[in-house]
């Protein structure tokens, strides 16, 4: 009953927030329009580049690693400024006396956000990039495997966020921190441009973040297709998962005994 | 008859940090504590409908957000059915109804009847119960037309209803108002203060309402429970506040040559309908407003009289 009754009040929030994301066609439109022109001046860039290259798929292979990418990065709505803001006006405290945890609220409105972007990003990216390239790097049948694993990538990606939103305890804004982590993600997760153009050095220090499994090893799939791929970056990644996830409960619980004591 | 809200020597501290400059008070830095709430006490009984006024930072939002389980106090002790609020969070949470007048439990950009689905899930409202609630707050309320409106498109006052319909899809026992009427024109205050009014005599919900207008409490409550600086100065019936201390009524007219003219009676030796008639017959008037005292003239008075 009581677990019937959680996902009834969770599943509310989820679904109110897809609603207010279809209502708000705007923010919608503006990440798939800034995903397409990001896809078609890629496509150029690497058409131009593949003419001289000795491998002719070398187009479609990064154009599908941009996509992949880009529907990690794109797909996460803006939870640490969200955050940032529900600690700063003292939100968080007057949803203390409503029978609701306040990050499981925040949570299932964000990952509805993200599912509803992840959706219709992917099934704009995935035409466009099919239009563009049909020669696909991958096989139709791995295709369901890579887009969960993507997906897998891009809720960790929003917990990593959540969990710089709730840093706005301690920092004065979280916006910095966002741009770092952002940059780093660019830098060790290679999100545009594969690791493997760096040299082995640089992968070596990349390898100990997040960013490495969270987009290198997930998105490489795309053209480097392998079983223990798979598995590497799914263990990686539950790895990952679980880490920030302690450091999250462990910071609401920071959170929680703060506003007890000094209120909203 | 059991106290259904009881405080006993209740009292919230705040440390704050004093703004300095230089790297001393980076490394070191000074406090200072700020005492919102200083000692106070009172009961409530069930069905009673309580207006906690004062002035701005008196302590009254911090007196309610202790009650409500938002705060922890520093010290003393408070039950609200029973229960000590801030141990009991999730539970008291189905028996109380907060409105805080300047923060929204609505979504912005949908109609308010999906906000008044959620909070019927949120609280566990079983369907069929939850169609017969809000079918009836929707007639009480008169809010139908609004109901398919998102929140961005609704008015203050119109905003304000569906907030207080939110708060009472479950059906609370207690409703908290944390200043329902800040920001509303007089009308919009009026209609406001009439339904919160009509509701809990209807449901015989008890109130605690707080306010820095008057005009609220006169409307809305039988019992007034004034608070300043943290302490308690008054707790009796809103018949011997207004006996005692508004008995004043400030009277401002313009004339129709554009003259304000402003009179105090004292309601004991002229009644506010003859002091209106003479008025009407001495100016030719434009315009006419009748006012209460302003809160800090009763507090002032109050404390003259405890001298």
């Amino acid at each position: 009953m009581a677990i019937k009754s959680r996902f009834r009040k969770y599943g509310a929030f989820i679904s109110l927030a897809a609603r207010q994301a279809i209502t708000n066609k705007t923010v919608l439109c503006g990440g798939i329009f800034l995903l397409l022109i990001l896809l078609l001046t890629y496509n150029q860039l690497w058409t131009v580049i593949g003419k001289d290259s000795a491998d002719p798929s070398i187009n479609a292979t990064f154009l599908w690693y941009l996509l992949f990418g880009e529907l990690i990065i794109l797909s996460a709505p803006k939870v640490e400024r969200i955050l940032e803001q529900d600690i700063k006006s003292g939100t968080l405290a007057y949803y203390l006396n409503k029978p609701v945890s306040f990050f499981m609220m925040r949570f299932c409105e964000n990952l509805s956000l993200m599912s509803i972007n992840f959706v219709s990003l992917g099934l704009a990216g995935t035409l466009t990039a099919w239009l563009l390239t049909p020669q696909t790097p991958f096989t139709w049948l791995q295709f369901p495997l890579i887009v969960s694993l993507v997906y897998l990538s891009s809720l960790i990606n929003l917990l990593l966020y959540t969990a710089v939103g709730f840093s706005s305890l301690w920092l004065e804004h979280t916006k910095t921190l966002a741009m770092a982590v952002q940059r780093l993600a660019f830098i060790f997760g290679g999100a545009i441009f594969p690791l493997s153009i760096y040299p082995e050095w640089f992968v070596d220090i990349a390898r100990w973040t997040p960013f490495y499994s969270l987009y290198y090893l997930t998105i490489k799939l795309s053209y480097d297709f392998s079983a223990a791929d798979v598995s590497r970056a799914l263990g990686l990644n539950c790895l990952w998962l679980a880490f920030i996830i302690g450091f999250i409960i462990w910071a609401y619980r920071t959170m929680q005994k703060r506003v007890n004591v000094y209120g909203g | 008859m059991h106290n259904i809200i009881e405080a006993c020597n209740l009292t919230k501290k705040f440390r704050l940090k004093k703004t300095g400059k230089g790297l001393k008070n980076l490394f070191k830095p000074q406090y200072k504590t700020v005492v919102a709430v200083n000692n106070i006490s009172f009961a409530i009984k069930p069905g009673e409908r309580v207006a906690f006024i004062g002035p701005n930072g008196a302590g009254k939002s911090t007196t309610i957000k202790m009650l409500s389980s938002i705060l922890y106090p520093t010290s003393g002790e408070a039950r609200v059915l029973g229960m000590i609020p801030w141990s009991n969070r999730r539970r008291l949470a189905y028996d109380i109804g907060t409105v805080f007048g300047q923060r929204s439990q609505l979504w912005y950009h949908l109609p308010v009847q999906d906000s008044f689905a959620l909070m019927g899930k949120i609280y566990n409202v079983p369907e069929i119960a939850f169609k017969k609630r809000l079918s009836r707050l929707v007639r009480l309320f008169e809010i139908r037309d609004l109901l398919n409106s998102p929140t961005r498109s609704l008015s203050l006052g119109q905003r304000m209803r569906c907030e207080i319909v939110a708060s009472l899809i479950h059906n609370p026992k207690v409703l908290f108002l944390d200043e329902p009427t800040i920001g509303l024109d007089i009308t919009a205050k009026a209609i406001i203060r009439n339904l919160i009014r009509q509701q809990a005599l209807e449901e015989e919900t008890t109130l605690l309402l707080t306010s820095h207008d008057t005009d609220d409490m006169e409307k809305v409550c039988d019992r007034v429970i004034v608070i300043n600086k943290g302490k308690l100065i008054f707790d009796d019936s809103l018949t011997t506040l207004c006996d005692s201390y508004l008995n004043k009524k400030y009277l401002e007219i313009t004339t129709e040559s554009g003259e304000k003219i402003r009179k105090v009676i004292d309601t004991r030796q002229i009644p506010v309908k003859k002091a209106l008639d003479e008025l009407v017959q001495t100016y030719h008037v434009a315009d006419l407003t009748v006012e209460n005292p302003p809160m800090e003239e009763i507090i002032k008075e109050i404390y003259n009289r405890g001298d």
